[in-house]
């Protein structure tokens, strides 16, 4: 954080370079005119200002001397000539290096999106559906309802037996014909 | 804001730009680089000497970053900021040739005290007055001194652009910060000349 008094240095260092905006020099102006301690310290930036351009020389060098050795040393170098690549490079490197990054970026969420078990799946349950396939032979009704229940007297028979009745989805296939078991992995049918 | 924050040191003004002559350069004329070399010569052998410490080392150093900046014109992104790249060679080639004389145990060869006197016999205003003279060359070894005490960017602002001339866009590229940031640097640095020197000012 700098002081008012700083900030106020700061534009009378940068109206003696003449490098401040119109409002500023204003603001730099009215306080000249009416602050004498302002006005001294203009004179103390212009005293030095002098003194660095009085005193802080250059070496004396002929330069027209060291211009005519460059000229020299130049003759002897190639030309410098923009390699076509490097015109080609010059701008599209970056778009190309955008171009990679968002392929990679697309690539690793869609992945990661993939990878991801299904949140959606639903468990349904309800009253037993009814479905009716009808083929030209025959026709078949499947019944797909809730796990049976068991009753008391199931479950200690089970508990004494050690044995597990499962509790998967009853499905009941009725109708003329039973539909021909599906093929196994390997093609057969068994 | 004025001429001295955007235009290249040169006192011409129908002179061509940095970047044509950069572009011409580029396109087999030599002579442009000729144009350059006479734009800059000046301040880049006056940075490199108040960094050095000596004209030869630093017309040296200056006939290396040239070279340099010839070689690898190339690959100068914006033609236009050509001054500020070469003060940024300058200074940088400065810096490690400081450094490698350092550890070669070399002591600076300090011309800088009597050369400039020698270039500032009015330093002191009236040349017939030998205590104005004696006064002005006081204050000259003090700046040079208090000039040398500050930090690096402090300085190389105050060198490149309050004694040189050069535009602040060109010092702000040479080191490698903002506008605004050459006007503190350069208002910090007077502040402790200032500092330094209230006792002979």
């Amino acid at each position: 954080m700098i002081s008012q008094q700083e900030q106020f240095e700061f534009l009378i260092s940068q109206y003696v370079d003449g490098t401040l905006n119109e409002l500023e020099m204003r603001i730099v102006e009215d306080r000249l005119k009416t602050d004498l301690a302002a006005r001294e310290l203009l004179e103390e930036y212009r005293a030095l200002n002098s003194a660095l351009a009085t005193h802080v020389t250059g070496p004396e060098v002929d330069f027209d001397e060291f211009r005519a050795q460059m000229r020299d040393l130049i003759a002897d170098e190639p030309l410098p000539q923009r390699q076509p690549y490097q015109m080609f490079t010059k701008g599209y490197l970056r778009l190309a290096a955008a171009a990679v990054l968002l392929v990679v970026v697309s690539g690793g969420v869609i992945f990661w999106d993939r990878s991801q078990p299904q949140s959606g799946a639903m468990l349904i349950t309800g009253p037993k559906i009814e479905t009716t396939v009808s083929t030209e032979k025959s026709s078949m009704e499947i019944q797909i309802g809730p796990a049976p229940t068991m009753s008391p007297d199931e479950r200690v028979r089970n508990a004494m037996n050690d044995t597990v009745t499962p509790r998967t989805p009853r499905i009941e296939i009725s109708g003329a014909e039973k539909p021909r078991p599906a093929p196994s992995s390997d093609g057969k049918l068994y | 804001m004025t001429d001295a924050a955007t235009h290249p040191p040169d006192k011409n003004p129908n002179a061509p730009e940095d970047g044509m002559l950069v572009r011409q350069v580029l396109s087999g004329n030599r002579g442009a680089f000729d144009r350059l070399v006479e734009r800059y010569q000046k301040p880049a052998v006056a940075v490199a000497y108040r960094m050095l410490g000596n004209s030869s080392d630093a017309m040296e150093v200056v006939q290396e970053a040239l070279l340099k900046s010839y070689r690898s014109l190339a690959t100068l992104q914006k033609p236009e900021a050509f001054g500020g790249w070469l003060m940024r060679i300058v200074s940088n080639l400065s810096l490690n040739y400081r450094r490698s004389r350092r550890s070669k145990s070399q002591l600076p060869l300090d011309d800088l005290l009597d050369s400039s006197e020698s270039n500032s016999p009015q330093a002191g205003g009236d040349t017939s007055d030998p205590e104005r003279i004696m006064e002005g060359k006081e204050l000259g070894v003090r700046l040079k001194k208090a000039l040398d005490s500050l930090p690096e960017k402090q300085r190389l602002a105050i060198l490149m652009f309050t004694v040189e001339g050069l535009p602040q866009k060109q010092v702000a590229e040479a080191l490698e910060c903002t506008v605004e940031a050459v006007k503190w640097h350069v208002f910090q640095g007077r502040k402790r000349l200032k500092e330094l020197l209230k006792d002979v000012m």
